[in-house]
């Protein structure tokens, strides 16, 4: 996240994404053959229009009482379906863009859920978000509205000038001449607005920042009495506002006036050269008042078509972020012939038991080759003795290395094995390589070199599922979601039992607070869980993780002090939690530590010290370090918490 | 009452407004000449069609008959044609240079607006006190200065603007109309009425939709950023197909809400379309009917039809404006909120100046800043004004830095006390520790001393001076302070370190940073000072914001230092360099300093310490220690430990 800069827009104009992301539109081809239809119908009704008008004109300049009558009923004929087509236009232009806007977000949200954890450590997310929002409906609005808009100018164009050249051909032509100046001044006065209103963007944000900072600083800046400074600097980007605003305001003031004088111009062309017509050759009235209009009339497809190409050139930024991240691969995933081993089981397991994945030799030999046989088969519901490798027996590390930036290598041939049934507490500095460790084991992260092995069994020729629906994890900052006490601690097994649920509750000491909640297990706990401490969250997660019942469990163990009575029950929480299953814990806690069967000090993305408390303190080496300290600060706290 | 209070807020719009009355009475001027100037084009051609090609009497003011009957009459014209398109060319371009200085005074004004509207904002939040921001979340003061101050521009700039736009078009083009045909000026206004009230009836009604539309549209969202901050949970549970299934439930409540917003918006333009369509064929086949019938000319009619156009098509868009007028009632509503409460008084006298301004002044200031105590809206002369005045010449010279607090009371609430009866002196140049659990008044006792909050009973002197008597920002320039959390600015390093002293040169700035232990990690980054913190530069760990903060806090030139817990995350081998970095330089400066370290706590000169806002215990660290209490019980931690390893070792020892 650090230094993230987002590329604002890119500079050329780049079609084929356009039609990449066109693949959005075709489920909805009724509804876009319907609004062809319609966009049509309204450019031709267009034209009818005038034309009509230019018949009652005539006839009511002759006298002819009928001709009027006639064209009068026509004009009301085609107003009545231009209320269709145009009723029509909305409805489907509105049922494209919302679907596509659906879909495509939709796709982004599935696709940020395969993602690694590597893609989010580089992009905030405030920036992910705007791509399902911002972009996804500038790329809908455009392959619908904005598509047909520019589609009814083209037609209008092409209507109105073979009407006019129908009519009169060499007048057509002298009206015609509006034309390249007033595509001109729509293109380039576009373009302009376009740069101006994002150069607003750019300041508007840097106000909202400086807000932002002024809010969170303001005791600083009261103890520095600077005030009247930060002000001064503020009021630095208010007057760039002032001026870009203004520059974007002018701008737009221009445009109407210039459009609308080259308009009149082409009226006035049009009125001087029929006039002269009229009088040599008898040209009807009718025919001038239609030149006329039609010269007024030019401006709005015109206009139309610059305004889409603008705002397609604007959102092509948008097009390649979103298109780029629909086509990113997650890095980390099932191979192949994972999936097509998980394929076959799913037919039978049910989704969300576990289905044995089958790490099939792709030619490539596989480990222990008797047991490859088994991996494909799958474990039948229930049954307590299932066929495949259902337990986790053992999980090796094998020289593993890791770097999360190439050239900054955090662990380096780092070897470990673990058997089933074992606590190992992980100590150490921070920035040490538990973390990562502990990653690495989830697999949300892999290693750059080496293996993680489970069962004797390289991870990678497992499917993801397969591990992470073993594992449980709590994280060192919990995290709730929006939603009731209960629905927060189902989390960890969403087919659990309200009594499942209080069970769990009850056995990490959670249910006592949960009680005393305002609604017990239906309160609310806000966006985050921010109605509730940080003590609660963390009592509620560790529910979470008991209920999903896991093989192995993950726990990153929380610094943050709360109260001595939520300290105590976390403990008692973390005990029960630990409880004859496979547990790797980042261990903060003395007395997880002391518990632990085995104590690994990792330092520098190695293992330094290993073995139990009392093996360790005897070395008097790095542990005993870390343990006194740590000894002391839990002391202090202990002694400065009320 | 509510009727009152509605009123009120027009009120204070207008007030708003006012202020910049010039530019905009300019601006309506302008908008009128372009509103005339529009006309005419149509005007002539119309009088073209029916003068010189149909043999029609003109349609015309006296002078312009006699001068086109001077030139030659209907022949002249009928062989000049021209004349008539340059005249249209003209008056378009007139009406188009009108119109263009109507919206460059409309955005001079609005622009100025907000502004000022900004800037106040901003200098306002910056002097609210710091209870004002215990009890506000920031997105929300953020949103409030930003997103509403833009709908409240949005409806001072453009909104009113359009809205006048049309009644001016109206007025204008009615007598324009009128001198052409009364008869059918009539017609071509039959139809406006029902526009008019189903545009303001249908954008009525539509709230609830639009309403319904955003929240589907904010549940979405925050689905989606829930899902996202919390992606290791999903992960951890493998939950990838449940919060698939959650967000399609959202994502499709959304679409679907769209959709029947779509549906409405269909029904209103196509209806409306309809209906201005109609009163166009209205104008054309009775006007037809009529220029058969001989009463009416052809040009005249083609004049009206392009009336007609003007003036309806933008009526359907009014209901919308006067929706948005509801919308800036509420955020300027918002603003005002921030801008009643009462800043920070800045000295004594105007504490209780203040108290009755605030009442003098129910709507405050949007108002033009005549009166000497409201805010001004550039700020400039905020604070600057009376900081050369009385109260800060009372405050002479250097002070010494001796602190003398008796019988301190406060409380945030007025009912549970957070400092209860503290008194205490410290000497100039001496350093007093201040140890206590949590929530025991420490960090509070350093803010009174700061003034952020107003304390209730008791005193504190400093060199002999109440607090209270002297400006605050007088006071707050004595001290040099770190804060718990200390906050660096996005600006750079050497910025940063600066602020502590403004005129502060490299050497200070590198030699305070030294002294700070921060120099060597500054180096090593690429940029070195000029390396940028935050969001748009480097983010620093927790110590090394801690750091800086002490080197900011070094090069100021305060006689009293406060340092608040600030070195918790530094470890405790960097701290002892520090605090005796701390002590060669600044020996003669009085130091407060909160702390759980022992090794900190033992260099003071003496301990305070503190037990739920009340005086515990108070001496020399020699003192303390023979003395039953938390210092002391501190202290022997090093001995339970002893213990503890022992305990371990035992079975050991017994095994061998």
């Amino acid at each position: 996240m650090r230094g993230f800069q987002e590329e604002e827009f890119s500079g050329d104009l780049n079609l084929r994404q356009w039609a990449k992301a066109l693949r959005y539109v075709r489920p909805y081809t009724r509804a876009l053959v319907l609004l062809g239809v319609a966009t049509a119908g309204l450019a031709a009704l267009h034209m009818v229009y005038t034309l009509l008008l230019r018949g009652l004109i005539n006839g009511a300049d002759g006298g002819d009482r009928g001709a009027v009558l006639w064209h009068g009923a026509g004009l009301i004929v085609s107003i009545c379906f231009q209320t269709v087509f145009l009723w029509q236009y909305i409805q489907q232009a509105g049922h494209i863009s919302n679907h596509v806007a659906h879909d495509i977000r939709r796709d982004v949200f599935g696709r940020l859920q395969e993602l690694e954890f590597a893609y989010y450590d580089r992009r905030p997310v405030g920036w992910l978000i705007a791509r399902a929002t911002g972009d996804c409906g500038r790329i809908s609005g455009l392959l619908s509205w904005g598509l047909m808009d520019f589609a009814w100018g083209v037609v209008l164009m092409f209507v109105m000038a073979g009407v006019m050249l129908y009519v009169q051909w060499q007048m057509a032509l002298v009206v015609f001449a509006v034309l390249p100046p007033l595509a001109v001044a729509c293109a380039i006065l576009q373009r302009r607005l376009l740069h101006s209103s994002r150069a607003m963007r750019k300041v508007n944000s840097q106000i909202t920042a400086s807000y932002n900072e002024s809010l969170q600083a303001v005791r600083t800046t009261k103890a520095l009495a600077r005030e009247a400074e930060s002000l001064g600097e503020f009021t630095k980007q208010t007057d760039e506002m002032y001026g870009s605003s203004m520059r974007n305001a002018l701008q737009s003031a221009l445009y109407m006036p210039i459009v609308t004088a080259v308009g009149a111009t082409g009226a006035g062309l049009a009125l001087w050269y029929g006039g002269l017509r009229m009088m040599d050759t008898g040209m009807t009235l009718g025919d001038l008042v239609l030149f006329i209009t039609c010269a007024g009339m030019f401006f709005d497809p015109v206009n139309e078509m610059a305004r889409v190409l603008t705002e397609v050139y604007a959102s092509q930024a948008s097009v390649e972020r979103v298109l780029t991240l629909l086509a990113t691969e997650p890095a980390i995933r099932d191979s192949e012939e994972v999936k097509q081993a998980s394929q076959r089981d799913a037919g039978v397991s049910p989704a969300l038991t576990t289905p044995c994945d089958g790490s099939l030799a792709n030619g490539q030999p596989v480990s222990p080759s008797s047991t490859v046989p088994a991996y494909g088969a799958h474990s039948a519901g229930e049954t307590p003795a299932p066929r495949c490798d259902d337990r986790i027996d053992t999980i090796e590390f094998r020289d593993v290395d890791f770097a999360y930036k190439e050239g900054q290598p955090v662990l380096t041939g780092f070897n470990l094995t673990v058997s089933a049934g074992k606590t190992i507490a992980l100590v150490g500095h921070t920035g040490g390589g538990k973390s990562t460790i502990v990653s690495l084991l989830c697999r949300f992260y892999e290693p750059t070199a080496g293996q993680v092995l489970i069962n004797g069994v390289d991870y990678r020729r497992r499917s993801l599922l397969w591990l992470q629906s073993r594992l449980g994890i709590v994280l060192q900052t919990p995290h709730l979601f929006g939603g009731s006490v209960r629905e927060n601690i189902r989390y960890g097994r969403l087919t659990a039992s309200d009594d499942e649920v209080a069970a769990a509750a009850r056995l990490v000491n959670a249910e006592e607070f949960i009680l005393r909640l305002e609604h017990g297990y239906d309160t609310e706990v806000g966006q985050g869980g921010n109605r509730l401490s940080t003590g609660q969250k963390q009592l509620i997660s560790f529910a979470r993780a008991v209920l999903a019942d896991p093989q192995i469990f993950v726990m990153d163990e929380a610094t943050s002090s709360v109260d001595t009575h939520t300290e105590r029950l976390i403990q008692r929480g973390v005990e029960q939690l630990l409880k004859g299953r496979t547990s790797f814990v980042i261990a903060h806690r003395l007395s997880t530590i002391r518990n632990a069967d085995h104590i690994l000090v990792i330092e520098h993305g190695r293992i330094t010290e290993q073995g139990t408390h009392h093996d360790l303190l005897r070395l008097q080496g790095r542990y005993h370090e870390l343990y006194t300290h740590q000894f002391v600060e839990e002391k202090k706290q202990q002694l400065l918490r009320v | 009452m509510t009727a009152r209070k509605k009123a009120s807020k027009y009120v204070a719009l207008w007030r708003l407004m006012t202020d910049q009355k010039w530019r905009y009475l300019a601006a309506v001027v302008a908008m009128a000449a372009a509103s005339l100037a529009m006309l005419v084009p149509p005007w002539i051609i119309g009088q073209t069609i029916d003068y010189a090609l149909k043999n029609e009497p003109l349609i015309a003011p006296a002078w312009l008959v006699g001068a086109v009957e001077s030139l030659g009459g209907r022949g002249w014209l009928g062989g000049h044609l021209w004349v008539c398109v340059i005249a249209i060319a003209g008056f378009a371009v007139l009406a188009g240079a009108a119109s263009f200085l109507k919206d460059r005074w409309a955005a001079l004004a609005c622009e100025t607006i907000a502004r000022r509207l900004r800037n106040r904002l901003y200098d306002h939040l910056q002097r609210l006190p710091c209870a004002f921001h215990d009890n506000r979340p920031t997105g929300d003061l953020v949103q409030r200065c930003t997103s509403d101050v833009e709908t409240v521009k949005g409806f001072v700039g453009g909104q009113t603007i359009e809205v006048a736009r049309m009644g001016i078009i109206l007025l204008t083009m009615l007598p324009f109309m009128m001198a052409l045909d009364g008869r059918l000026t009539l017609v071509a206004m039959s139809l406006m009425p029902i526009v008019l009230v189903a545009s303001t009836f249908f954008f009525g009604k539509i709230r609830r939709t639009f309403r319904k539309a955003d929240e589907a549209e904010g549940a979405m969202t925050a689905v989606l950023q829930e899902n996202l901050t919390g992606i290791r949970v999903v992960r951890a549970f493998a939950r990838q197909a449940y919060e698939r299934d959650k967000f399609a439930v959202k994502n499709a409540a959304q679409r679907d809400e769209y959709l029947r917003l779509r549906n409405l918006m269909a029904w209103y333009w196509s209806g409306t379309d309809l209906l201005c369509h109609l009163q166009n064929v209205l104008i054309l086949l009775v006007g037809g009917y009529w220029v058969m019938g001989g009463s009416l000319t052809v040009g005249v009619l083609f004049t009206f039809i392009a009336y007609g156009n003007m003036i309806i098509w933008p009526l359907r868009g009014l209901g919308r404006l006067l929706t948005n007028l509801g919308k800036a009632t509420v955020s300027l509503e918002r603003l005002e909120e921030i801008l009643e409460e009462q800043p920070e008084t800045t000295d004594a006298s105007e504490r209780d100046a203040g108290v009755s301004s605030a009442l003098a002044m129910p709507c405050d200031g949007l108002s033009e800043d005549t009166k000497p105590v409201s805010p001004s809206f550039n700020g400039q002369a905020y604070g600057t004004h009376n900081a050369g005045e009385t109260p800060a010449s009372r405050l002479d010279t250097r002070a010494t830095g001796a602190i003398a607090v008796r019988n301190l009371t406060f409380s945030f609430d007025g009912q549970a006390n957070v400092l209860e009866d503290v008194s205490f002196d410290v000497a100039p140049g001496q350093t007093l520790a201040i140890l206590g659990p949590s929530g025991s008044g420490k960090s509070v006792l350093l803010h009174l001393l700061l003034r952020f909050y107003d304390y209730q009973h008791g005193s504190i002197h400093v060199d002999g001076q109440e607090l209270r008597d002297l400006d605050r920002q007088a006071v707050r320039k004595q001290f040099a302070v770190v804060l718990q959390e200390p906050f660096l600015y996005s600006k750079t390093l050497r910025d940063n370190i600066r602020l502590g002293h403004n005129v502060a040169v490299q050497d200070q700035i590198e030699s305070a940073a030294h002294a700070a232990c921060v120099h060597e990690s500054i180096m090593a980054f690429d940029e070195k000072y000029d390396t940028l913190v935050g969001e748009r530069g480097v983010t620093l760990s927790g110590g090394q914001r801690q750091r800086v903060a002490l080197a900011r806090a070094m090069v100021r030139d305060g006689t009293i230092l406060l340092l608040d817990d600030c070195l918790s995350a530094v470890d405790t081998r960097t701290e002892t360099r520090i605090l005796s970095a701390l002590r060669t330089r600044h020996a003669h400066r009085t130091t407060l300093v909160t702390s759980h370290r022992l090794s900190a706590l033992r260099q003071a000169d003496r301990i305070l310490v503190l037990d739920r806002g009340k005086v515990a215990q108070q001496g020399t660290h020699d003192e303390l220690l023979t003395q039953e209490g938390l210092y002391a019980s501190l202290w022997r931690i090093q001995n339970s430990l002893e213990d503890d390893l022992q305990k371990d070792e035992k079975p050991l020892a017994t095994s061998h």
